[in-house]
C-alpha cells in the first residue's frame, strides 16, 4: 500500500461516550468483521473483564480497508484503554497515530477524560476529528455540546460531525472525513528501522507479540532487531497485521501498524514506548516519549490459605508476563503470614489484578488497603522510598516525608461548585483553576495528594454531584507533607497489616473511625479484646470488644439434629475465613476496614 | 427385642406462636379424623411385637387440641402393636389454653404418665409478645389442674430472652412456677429468632429489641440459682429435673439411641440410618391413605459421622460422653482424631476430661457451640 493511502488513527472518549460501539460500526462498514462475531457487541474488547466492566484494558489494533472515489485505503484503528490508570499506554498508542476521533456524548457533553485525552492527543501532534455521538437519544443536546467543543476546545463549527454509532447515522461520512482530514503517515522505507512499541502481550506458544508502528524503514522475517532501552537483540520470526487475530505478511513498512514476533520471553523486554531499531545499524536516538512505568499504588496480597502461597506466586508471575506494569516482591506479614507486596498503576489496575487472580487462577486473596509510595528523608541523610506502611521508619528517625501529588481535573455541573470545593478542601486539595465550559458546566483543576484520590475520592465526588461529575488526574511529583504512621493494636499487639500513613491532622479522626469499625467487624471471643489506634507511640483511640458470654443451640430434639448440624457447619465455615492474629481471630474484611472513611 | 422410643407428631395449633418455625396447621376439625386414620396406618405399617417401647412422646403442634376419641384410637393402636416396658414413660405436651380437668383425667386413664405444660412466661405482656393463646392465669391453672388430677411427673416449659423481659419478671415467673412442689422437670429455652417467623421480621424491622447478651447471662444465672434452691439439677443444656425425673424420651435423642417418629416431618433413627416424613400434612394423609410410605428422605451416617454426632449430642448432657462408649459403638477413636481440639477446649476452660469421658464445664454450658463446632 502506498503511504498516501494509509491512515493510522485512534478513537478517544470519556467512558461510556460510545467509543466501542463506534469501532463496531467501522468494522461493519468496512466488512472487516468475521461473520460469527457480528452478533456480539464491543467485539474488540476480548477479555471477559473488559466486557463486564465496559472498559478497555488492552490496546486492540485492527486493520480495515475502505474504498473512496475508487481508491482503496488501509485504515489502522487503534482502540486504546479507557482509564486514567493506563494513560501512559494511551499516550503511546496515540503516538502511533496521525489522528484521532474525539467522541463526545450528545447527552453528556465534555467530561474529564474528554479533556485529558484531548490534551494527550495535542501533545502527540495529532489531527483531531470532533464527533458528537448519540444524537438519536431523546436527551441529546447537540447545540450545547457543539458550543462546548467550539468554546472550550477551539474547534470550528463546520469541523464537527454528528453521529449515532448505535443507529449507524453519520458513520460513512465519518470514514470519509478520516481519509480527508487525517494525514497519511510520513516516513521513509529506505531509512534505518525505527518502530514504536505501543503494546504487547504474551502468547504461551509464540512468546511476546509486540504491537508496533513503523516510522522509518522496514521490518521483516530473519532481521536482527534491537530494543533501544535494554539493548536486547532478537531475530524476527514473523511480522503481520491485526484483523481479529494475527495475519502474517512479508514485511511491515514505514507508516504501517502491525505486530512482530521474535522469540521474546517476557513482556518486560518489550516495554511500551520503547523504540525498535535495526541491530546491525541502529539509529542514534530513540523515538521521543519513552518512560519506564512506575507503580503508583501498592497493596499486600496474601493467600487466604497459607498453602496457596506458591499458587499465588505462580499466578502473579503468569500475570506479569502479560502485564509489565504489575510488580511484586515477597512480603512476610506478622499478621497475615507470607504473601506479596504488589505495585499497580492505579486502583483500577489493582482491582483487575485481584479479580483475575481470583477468577482465572483460583487463588483466594486477602488484600490490604492500598497505599502510595512515600519518600522519607531520615535524620542520618538517607532517602527511603516506602511502599509499605509497616516499613515506615520510627518517628524519631524522620527528618521529613514527601508524598506523591496529582493534578486533578474535575468537570461538574455548576450547581455543585460548592460541594466539589468542600470535598477537595477536606482532601487537602488546593485549587489551581476554575473555568466555565458553558454556563452550566465547570472545570476545576486541583492539586491533591494521590493518597487522598485513591481512597474513596471518586465515590464521594459522584455522591456530592449526584453522579454528574467526572474526574481525571496525572502525577506531578512529590511534595512535603506532615505525615504520620497510624498503628492499630489488637489486644496490645500492633498489627502490621492494619497500619496506615496519614496526615497528622487527620490521624485522630481516622484512628477513632478505624477502631470503631474494627469493633463491629471482629467477632467476640472468649476474652476481652482492646482495639487501639496509636500515633508516634501515643494511644489516640480505643474500643473494647467484650468477651463472648453465650453461644449455644437451644432446643435440640430428634428431628432437629440435621438442621442444627447444618447451622454448626455454617458457623464453622465462617470461622475458616478468619485470620489468627496472636490469640485473636480477625475476619478478612477488617484489613479493608481502614480504607473507608465517613 | 428392639428397644425404642416413639414420637407422635400432632401438627395442629389453634394459632401459631410468633416465634415458632415448626410445621403446624391451623385448627381444622375436619382434618383431625383423616389425620388420625393416616397416623394409625403409619403406626400399623411400622410397629410390631419385636419392639419394646421405653417411652412415648406426643408432641406438636398442640397434641391437646386433638379430640379425645382420636387420641384414644392412636394410643390403643400403639399398645396393641408393641410391647411396652413396665416403667415406660408416656408424655403429652399441652397448651394451657386447650385443656380442662376432664381432658387431663382422660389422659391419665389412657396411660399417659407425664405431662409437659407450655407455660413459657407468667407475665401477660410477655405472653402477648410471644403470641401465646393463653393468659398467665390460665397457665397456672393448667399446672394446678395437672397436679390435682394426679400427675406425678410434670414438666413446665419456660422461655427467657423475651423482648422487654426483666430480671424481676423472670424471677416472678420462676418463683410462681416452682412454688408447686409437684413439678418434677423444667425446660428453659432462650428465645430464638428463627428466619421466617413474625418475631424475626419484627426484629429485622427494628420493631422489637432483643435482650442484651449481658442480661441473658444474668437471667440464666438467676434461673440456675433459683432452680437449685428448689432441688432441680441441670442435666442437659436447657433441661433441669429433680433427681430421677430426667426426661427419658429426650435422653434417647441425646444418647443417639433408636427412635421412631410418626406424623408429618417426624424423624426416625435406627442405628446409622436416619429418615424423615414429608412435612406436608395433606401429602402425608394422602400417601398413607393410598398405602404409600410418607418417608421422603433418608441418610446413612458413616461410622465417623455417627461418632461425631454422638459426641455433639452427648456433650449437651451434664454427664457428657464416654469416648470409650463411642469407640465401642462406632469403632471411631475420637480422641485420636480430635486431640488438638480437645486440648484447646480444655485449655480454654470450656471442656473437661476425666479418663475417657468429656463434658462441658460450667463456662462451656453457655458457649456450647464453640465446643460442638470443633467436632465437625
Amino acid at each position: 500500500m502506498r503511504l498516501e493511502n494509509i491512515r493510522n488513527f485512534s478513537i478517544i472518549a470519556h467512558i461510556d461516550h460510545g467509543k466501542s460501539t463506534l469501532a463496531d460500526r467501522f468494522l461493519e462498514k468496512t466488512n472487516s468483521m468475521p461473520k460469527k462475531k457480528v452478533a456480539e457487541e464491543q467485539v474488540l474488547d476480548q477479555m471477559d473483564l473488559e466486557r463486564e466492566r465496559g472498559i478497555t484494558i488492552k490496546s486492540h489494533p485492527v486493520r480495515m480497508y475502505y474504498i473512496l472515489n475508487e481508491e482503496e485505503y488501509e485504515l489502522h484503528l487503534i482502540d486504546t484503554p479507557g482509564h486514567v490508570d493506563f494513560s501512559y499506554e494511551v499516550s503511546r498508542s496515540l503516538a502511533a497515530c496521525e489522528g484521532a476521533i474525539l467522541v463526545v456524548d450528545a447527552t453528556q457533553g465534555i467530561e474529564a477524560q474528554t479533556l485529558a485525552n484531548y490534551n494527550l492527543a495535542l501533545e502527540n501532534g495529532l489531527v483531531l476529528v470532533p464527533v458528537i455521538n448519540k444524537i438519536d437519544l431523546p436527551g441529546a443536546e447537540v447545540e450545547r455540546v457543539k458550543r462546548q467543543l467550539i468554546d472550550s476546545l477551539g474547534f470550528l463549527e463546520n469541523e464537527i460531525l454528528l453521529v449515532s454509532a448505535k443507529e449507524g447515522i453519520g458513520v460513512d461520512e465519518l470514514l470519509r472525513t478520516i481519509i480527508e482530514r487525517i494525514p497519511p503517515p510520513k516516513g521513509d522505507v529506505n531509512k534505518t528501522l525505527e518502530a514504536l512499541i505501543f503494546d504487547a502481550y504474551f502468547d504461551p506458544y509464540r512468546g511476546v507479540v509486540v504491537y508496533t508502528r513503523v516510522f522509518n524503514g522496514i521490518v521483516e522475517k530473519g532481521m536482527k532487531i534491537k530494543m533501544m532501552s535494554t539493548g536486547a537483540v532478537y531475530e524476527v520470526d514473523e511480522v503481520g497485521y491485526f484483523s481479529f487475530g494475527l495475519h502474517p505478511t512479508d514485511s511491515l513498512k514505514a507508516g504501517e501498524v502491525g505486530y512482530i514476533i521474535a522469540n521474546i520471553k517476557n513482556v518486560k523486554d518489550a516495554q511500551v514506548g520503547d523504540t525498535i531499531t535495526d541491530a546491525n545499524s541502529p539509529v542514534e536516538k530513540p523515538l521521543p516519549g519513552f518512560k519506564r512505568i512506575k507503580p503508583m499504588v501498592y497493596c499486600g496480597l496474601f493467600p487466604q490459605e497459607s498453602n496457596q502461597y506458591e499458587d499465588l506466586r505462580e499466578s502473579l508471575e503468569k500475570l506479569q508476563l502479560n502485564d509489565p506494569a504489575l510488580v511484586f516482591e515477597p512480603e512476610n506479614s506478622e499478621a497475615l503470614g507470607p504473601g506479596f507486596r504488589c505495585g499497580f498503576l492505579g486502583t483500577l489496575h489493582m482491582e483487575i489484578v485481584e479479580e483475575r487472580l481470583e477468577r482465572e487462577y483460583g487463588v483466594k486473596l486477602v488484600a490490604t488497603a492500598p497505599n502510595v509510595v512515600y519518600r522519607v528523608y531520615t535524620r542520618d541523610g538517607n532517602v527511603l522510598e516506602i511502599n509499605n506502611p509497616s516499613q515506615f521508619p520510627h518517628y524519631g528517625l524522620i527528618e521529613k516525608v514527601e508524598e506523591p501529588y496529582v493534578k486533578v481535573s474535575i468537570i461538574s455541573p455548576s450547581e455543585f461548585i460548592g460541594s466539589v470545593m468542600e470535598l477537595c478542601l477536606g482532601k487537602r486539595g488546593s485549587l489551581i483553576e476554575m473555568n466555565y465550559i458553558d454556563p452550566m458546566k465547570v472545570v476545576f483543576i486541583y492539586e491533591l495528594p494521590l493518597s487522598e484520590v485513591i481512597f474513596d475520592f471518586f465515590d464521594k465526588l459522584k455522591s456530592v454531584t449526584r453522579g454528574y461529575a467526572s474526574l481525571d488526574y496525572e502525577p506531578i511529583g512529590f511534595r512535603e507533607s506532615d505525615l504520620v504512621k497510624l498503628e492499630v493494636l489488637v489486644k496490645g499487639e500492633p498489627v502490621d497489616a492494619l497500619s496506615i500513613i496519614t496526615h497528622r491532622d487527620e490521624a485522630e479522626r481516622k484512628g477513632r473511625e478505624i477502631v470503631k469499625r474494627l469493633r463491629a467487624l471482629i467477632p467476640r471471643q472468649l476474652f476481652e479484646i482492646p482495639i487501639q489506634a496509636s500515633v508516634n507511640g501515643k494511644i489516640i483511640a480505643r474500643e473494647n470488644i467484650p468477651p463472648l458470654k453465650k453461644n449455644v443451640l437451644q432446643k435440640c430434639y430428634g428431628g432437629d439434629v440435621t438442621r442444627k448440624k447444618k447451622l454448626l457447619e455454617k458457623q464453622k465455615e465462617g470461622k475458616k475465613r478468619l485470620k489468627q492474629i496472636g490469640q485473636v481471630e480477625v475476619p478478612q474484611e477488617a484489613f479493608l476496614a481502614i480504607l473507608k472513611s465517613e | 427385642m428392639n428397644k425404642i422410643a416413639i414420637y407422635i407428631h400432632i401438627p395442629f395449633c389453634i394459632k401459631k406462636c410468633l416465634y415458632c418455625d415448626f410445621f403446624s396447621f391451623r385448627f381444622d376439625i375436619s382434618l383431625f379424623h383423616q389425620y388420625t386414620k393416616a397416623l394409625i396406618k403409619e403406626l400399623k405399617l411400622n410397629l410390631n411385637k419385636d419392639y419394646s417401647v421405653r417411652t412415648i412422646y406426643l408432641g406438636g403442634g398442640t397434641p391437646s387440641i386433638l379430640p379425645l376419641d382420636d387420641l384414644e384410637d392412636i394410643i390403643e393402636t400403639i399398645f396393641k402393636l408393641v410391647k411396652v416396658e413396665e416403667d415406660f414413660e408416656f408424655t403429652i405436651e399441652v397448651n394451657p389454653g386447650t385443656i380442662d380437668r376432664e381432658k387431663l383425667k382422660e389422659y391419665r386413664n389412657f396411660g399417659i404418665n407425664r405431662i409437659s405444660i407450655g407455660i413459657q412466661s407468667l407475665n401477660d405482656e410477655e405472653l402477648k409478645v410471644l403470641g401465646r393463646i393463653h393468659s398467665s392465669k390460665e397457665a397456672l391453672e393448667a399446672l394446678d389442674m395437672a397436679i390435682s388430677v394426679g400427675f406425678e411427673n410434670i414438666n413446665a416449659d419456660l422461655i427467657y430472652g423475651i423482648p422487654n423481659q426483666t430480671l424481676e419478671s423472670w424471677r416472678d415467673t420462676l418463683g410462681k412456677t416452682l412454688k408447686r412442689e409437684e413439678l418434677t422437670h423444667i425446660s428453659i429455652y432462650g428465645l430464638m429468632y428463627e428466619p421466617g417467623t413474625p418475631l424475626y421480621k419484627a426484629l429485622i424491622n427494628g420493631k422489637i429489641e432483643p435482650m442484651s447478651e449481658d442480661i441473658e447471662v444474668e437471667v440464666f444465672n438467676v434461673a440456675q440459682e433459683i432452680l437449685s434452691k428448689y432441688g432441680f439439677i441441670w442435666y442437659e443444656i436447657s433441661n433441669y429435673a429433680k433427681k430421677g425425673y430426667e426426661c427419658r424420651h429426650n435422653l434417647t435423642y441425646w444418647r443417639g439411641e433408636n427412635y421412631l417418629g410418626f406424623g408429618p416431618s417426624a424423624h426416625s433413627l435406627i442405628g446409622n440410618i436416619r429418615y424423615s416424613n414429608t412435612p406436608n400434612i395433606k401429602a402425608y394423609v394422602e400417601l398413607l391413605l393410598n398405602n404409600k410410605t410418607p418417608k421422603i428422605w433418608e441418610e446413612k451416617l458413616s461410622p465417623l459421622e455417627k461418632a461425631k454426632e454422638l459426641v455433639i449430642l452427648g456433650l449437651r448432657l451434664r454427664e457428657g460422653i464416654s469416648l470409650g462408649v463411642v469407640y465401642k459403638r462406632t469403632g471411631i477413636n475420637i480422641e485420636g482424631i480430635f486431640s488438638e481440639s480437645i486440648k484447646k477446649l480444655v485449655s480454654q476452660g470450656l471442656l473437661y476430661k476425666r479418663e475417657d469421658r468429656i463434658a462441658l464445664t460450667e463456662k462451656g454450658r453457655l458457649l456450647g457451640n464453640l465446643v460442638f463446632e470443633e467436632f465437625y
